[in-house]
């Protein structure tokens, strides 16, 4: 059986993978570099997302008044009902896994 | 030759990777090319494409191309700028797992203030991939009816073509490639689904098996993708709670079904809570993100037969932090405890002999890991590596720990019966690179390698090691049996492929080596070793060019995965099964015993088995947001596994089929005492019983596919499928109808009586007729939507079956004949509605739900499985008459949820 000569080239195969994956150069074409203009149009598409994912979510496409990108979303009312709930939701489920845990004898 | 084949093999992807590869499909590819209003190319323009995690940019090159690889699958932008043209601007650019989403972007001549943007992008057709996928993206998932209790498996079967778990004819449970996050977990030792986990964590999921480049391997069947969730630049999170009770249940057993089947009863779900809670957001803008999701999954059941209550508790835990040190560096470890607690398990003498107090208990923790980085090079290569895996186990106990009893009315007292252990871990390293070349047409080369090692470990013992049966209330006889076996599996595969397009023309050209190898680990002993080599070959055309229809074919050979199943019977640890006497004062006489040890070998030549593929399918984008498709498959089942007997002789003899009164010949076992009973692990596609006669192992199945998909615009969505096909043969692809005969690990192949009579014919899982459809209405100004699921399933066949004994057949043990051609009958075709409805409250960034959904909205009752042995079966204590019902659809439930999200 070849199985050791084949362990033994596969063993080699991976190598070359994991360090051909790490040294090829990055090619010539189409590099990203950093634009005055990339900027405004890296704002305004990240804007565009952000509604996006908004729209995705159900709520109406309008402007929001809440901002979601800054942790100051957390000193809102509905961003401590946010953390309310999920601690609430955390802390009862490990609870859960300790009190409804079934354990087997044997173990 | 082997040897030669793999060495060969080898030096062609050293080759190949010298040039370049592909890595994991976990990630899409968003490119296109920048023209003017004339349609001349536009070099140097800025193209920044803007998703959950940031944005990324390009200048488009010479010819205008711009290509963003290694995106993780989720909703992007696209916008590109350049001095002089007004900016353009693309949204819902979706991007699914291993997609290729073509942006065409054309810049008119203008001011940077007037923007051109296009909102939402054409309904995508792939003109270069030779695969059929179906994704099932955050707007089905998020607003459908869809079954809960087991992600992978349940969202399997929502896909054409697939029902019961059974995916393209292939075997129900066990053939199907389930990943998530790209950690495969199935079950080594069979294939079946392992884990379980939030149906709420799943971004999206991809059901492939059509056309599957050779990246994926170890399915015969169909792959389930699942991509779980994860944080972004903006806070996000959903809380969710589900829940459903007793009063909320319909009733759908008719009189004329309690008529044919006594023992149904009314069963089904007292009471769900289920909750989830999710928060994913920043911890550094841009850099390091976080995703935790948190579920209390609790059920209790009445469930069929004399049992009235079943538990299930699952809470589950997941963590997953997303790091990106710099745009083309994406870290991600991702971490999964969950247990699942469950009372009211049937114990010895199954569903209709377990009442509550025989019950088993299960106690089953596991731990799930995925550690990725993935490296984008420029916009030609990127490179990927992930070490996933996971470890857990399910031990059972009996709540009353006494030995179990069975009489000679078939009625069982005592405790459960028996306790069991079974261990699991599974640990895989992948790695792959991608590289996109310019050179006679455009290639993507993928490259890629994958290391599994699997463990398993069964444990099995009788309560206090022994069980009885006695003569009426009168001690008779007592068994003992046990068994500890344990046993490694152990892959080694790699692949290579190239998507190679010339103008409106693109091969998928791939090749997959599976090295697999079986060891029992408890004597260290290797039991099994196969290599092989799949080619897949496939073909795309873009038949307009403009990118909106495509013409594809494919040829493959697709091997199963590595399962302990394949050869677990040669392994050591099985203990001796000893029967007793029962003694008038209750001591135990033993007069017989029957060896533990392994009578199997595994055949030195045994083949891994596949599966053959053939498929064509074209694909059109109608309008702006429809998509039609029409696929043909052909799928052949090859080198079925199982044991034979070595060195038989059968010898006719004469029966009279009870069913018809015609005479016909069965086999008995004609040289049992001057052999001994040794048998072979091989492979069954052709097998002669000296004195029997010849059997042909085999299972085909031909299918034509239609679908059309509306994607979600204007307050609506539908996809609709249909698909008429075949599935023929002599190797079952369902245990569920008489004698499994799956190709994998029963003994059915052993005797002649269970292969050579009436086996070939329409399988059990044969569904000539399927037709699925998901639509969605969001109801305007009111803010009510609409979802509804519907189903029509050709009804299951079911073959008569006589069961002789093992004294008539001089066999070992009894054996069920079939009394007619296999699927000579069929089970009435099964119509089933689901239906969400959902008000919303949208306030802000906030959304409020609150939905009702009912399953089974038509309470029908249509039979899932027939009652097939001849002339009757005692079923729950009554005597039920072949052809009867033998379960049948769920009743209506309906379940009420609230839901809060941003």
């Amino acid at each position: 059986m070849p199985t050791q000569s084949t362990r033994s080239r596969l063993t080699a195969l991976g190598c070359v993978v994991l360090t051909g994956g790490l040294l090829v150069p990055p090619t010539a074409t189409a590099e990203p570099h950093k634009t005055p203009i990339a900027d405004s149009a890296r704002a305004i598409a990240a804007r565009r997302v952000a509604t996006m994912q908004a729209s995705q979510s159900g709520q109406q496409a309008a402007a929001p008044k809440t901002d979601l990108t800054t942790r100051s979303f957390f000193r809102t009312r509905a961003g401590l009902a946010t953390l309310a709930i999920f601690g609430a939701g955390v802390g009862y489920a490990i609870y859960s896994a300790s009190d409804d845990r079934i354990k087997s004898s044997g173990r | 030759m082997m040897q030669s084949i793999v060495r060969l093999t080898l030096a062609g992807l050293l080759a190949l990777s010298g040039i370049a590869a592909h890595a994991q499909t976990l990630s899409g590819t968003v490119t296109g090319q920048v023209v003017d209003p004339q349609g001349a190319v536009l070099p140097g323009v800025t193209v920044v494409l803007t998703g959950r995690t940031g944005s990324v940019e390009q200048v488009s090159d010479d010819a205008g191309v711009y290509r963003f690889i290694g995106l993780q699958p989720g909703t992007y932008s696209v916008r590109a700028e350049l001095t002089g043209f007004r900016p353009f601007e693309q949204s819902d650019v979706a991007v699914a797992i291993g997609s290729t989403v073509q942006v065409r972007v054309t810049l008119d001549v203008g001011g940077i203030q007037e923007s051109v943007t296009v909102t939402g992008a054409a309904m995508a057709v792939d003109t270069t991939s030779t695969a059929t996928d179906n994704v099932l993206g955050q707007d089905i998932l998020f607003a459908m009816p869809l079954s809960r209790t087991n992600a992978a498996v349940s969202l399997l079967n929502y896909s054409p073509g697939v029902n019961g778990g059974a995916a393209f004819g292939g075997s129900a449970g066990g053939s199907n490639a389930l990943l998530l996050d790209g950690v495969d977990t199935r079950d080594p030792e069979g294939g079946g689904a392992w884990t379980f986990f939030n149906y709420n964590l799943v971004e999206s999921v991809e059901v492939g098996g059509l056309g599957q480049p050779a990246e994926y391997g170890g399915f015969q069947g169909a792959v389930v993708n699942s991509i779980t969730k994860s944080g972004g630049n903006t806070f996000s999170s959903l809380f969710e709670y589900r829940y459903t009770g007793k009063d909320l249940r319909g009733d759908n057993l008719t009189d004329e079904i309690k008529q044919q089947n006594p023992s149904l009863l009314s069963s089904g779900v007292d009471r769900l809570d289920d909750y989830t809670v999710q928060l994913g957001g920043p911890i550094k803008r841009d850099k390091l993100f976080f995703f935790g999701s948190i579920q209390r999954y609790s059920i209790k059941e009445d469930p069929a037969g004399p049992r009235t209550i079943r538990t299930e508790v699952s809470p589950r835990f997941n963590g997953k932090f997303t790091f990106l040190p710099t745009p083309s560096d994406t870290l991600s470890l991702n971490l999964q405890y969950d247990q699942y607690n469950q009372t009211g398990r049937t114990a010895l003498g199954g569903v209709d002999g377990t009442t509550d107090r025989r019950t088993v208990e299960q106690d089953s923790p596991e731990w799930i890991w995925n550690g990725s980085y993935r490296k984008v090079l420029g916009s030609s290569s990127f490179f990927e590596t992930k070490f996933t895996g996971y470890w857990g186990y399910f031990d059972l106990d009996p709540i009353d720990k006494t030995p179990a009893r069975s009489n000679d009315e078939g009625e069982w007292s005592g405790g459960g019966g028996y306790s069991a252990k079974y261990d699991r871990m599974r640990n895989q390293l992948n790695a792959s690179f991608t590289r996109y070349v310019e050179a006679a047409g455009t290639h993507s080369f993928k490259f890629g390698m994958e290391i599994e090692r699997s463990k398993i470990r069964n444990r099995y013992a009788y309560s206090d090691d022994v069980t009885f049966y006695d003569i009426g209330s009168t001690p008779y006889l007592a068994y003992s049996y046990a068994y500890d076996v344990e046993g490694v599996n152990q892959r080694q595969s790699a692949y290579a492929q190239d998507q190679w397009s010339i103008g409106r023309l693109t091969a998928n050209v791939g090749v997959r080596f599976d090295g697999i190898t079986g060891k029992d680990s408890a004597t260290d002993t290797k039991h099994y070793d196969t290599k092989q080599i799949a080619p897949r070959l496939g073909l795309a055309w873009d038949v307009t060019g403009k990118g909106t229809s495509v013409l594809k074919g494919f040829y493959g050979h697709l091997y199963e995965g590595a399962m302990f199943q394949t050869w677990n019977r040669a392994t050591t640890g099985i203990g001796d099964y000893v029967i007793y006497d029962v003694a008038p004062n209750g001591s135990l006489v033993e007069f017989d015993r029957i060896s533990g040890a392994s009578k199997y070998t595994v055949d030195d030549d045994i083949k891994h088995p596949r599966t053959d593929e053939f498929n064509v399918s074209y694909e059109q984008q109608i309008l702006q947001n429809w998509r039609a498709s029409a696929t043909y498959v052909r799928r052949t089942l090859r080198n079925p596994v199982n044991s034979v007997l070595i060195g038989g002789q059968w010898a006719p003899s004469n029966f009279t089929n009870p069913l018809t009164n015609q005479p016909m010949t069965i086999h008995t076992w004609a040289n049992r005492n001057a052999i001994p009973q040794q048998f072979l692990i091989t492979n069954v596609d052709d097998v002669t019983y000296p004195g029997a006669g010849a059997f042909e192992g085999y299972r085909d199945y031909n299918a034509g596919m239609f679908v059309v998909e509306r994607r979600f615009a204007n307050r609506w969505q539908a996809r609709l499928s249909y698909v008429y096909s075949r599935t023929e043969g002599t190797i079952t692809n369902s245990a569920t109808a008489g004698t499994n005969t799956n190709g994998f690990n029963s003994n059915a192949f052993e005797t002649p009586n269970q292969t050579l009579i009436n086996r070939d014919g329409k399988l059990p899982l044969d569904r000539p007729h399927e037709f699925k459809a998901f639509a969605g209405y969001q109801i305007p100004v009111i803010e009510v939507s609409i979802n509804g699921y519907f189903r029509h399933l050709s009804g299951q066949t079911y073959t008569p079956f006589s069961r002789q004994s093992a004294t008539r057949l001089n066999w070992t043990t009894s054996n069920d004949i079939q009394l007619q051609a296999q699927g000579e009958n069929r089970i009435e075709a099964l119509n089933v509605l689901d239906l969400r409805a959902e008000k919303v409250f949208s306030f802000d960034v906030h959304r409020f739900g609150i939905y009702a959904d009912l399953e089974n909205a038509l309470n029908s009752s249509a039979f899932l499985t027939a009652q097939n042995r001849f002339p009757s079966a005692v079923l729950g204590g009554f005597t039920v008459p072949f052809g009867n019902v033998a379960t049948v659809t769920p009743s209506r439930q309906v379940t009420f949820g609230l839901r809060w999200s941003f």
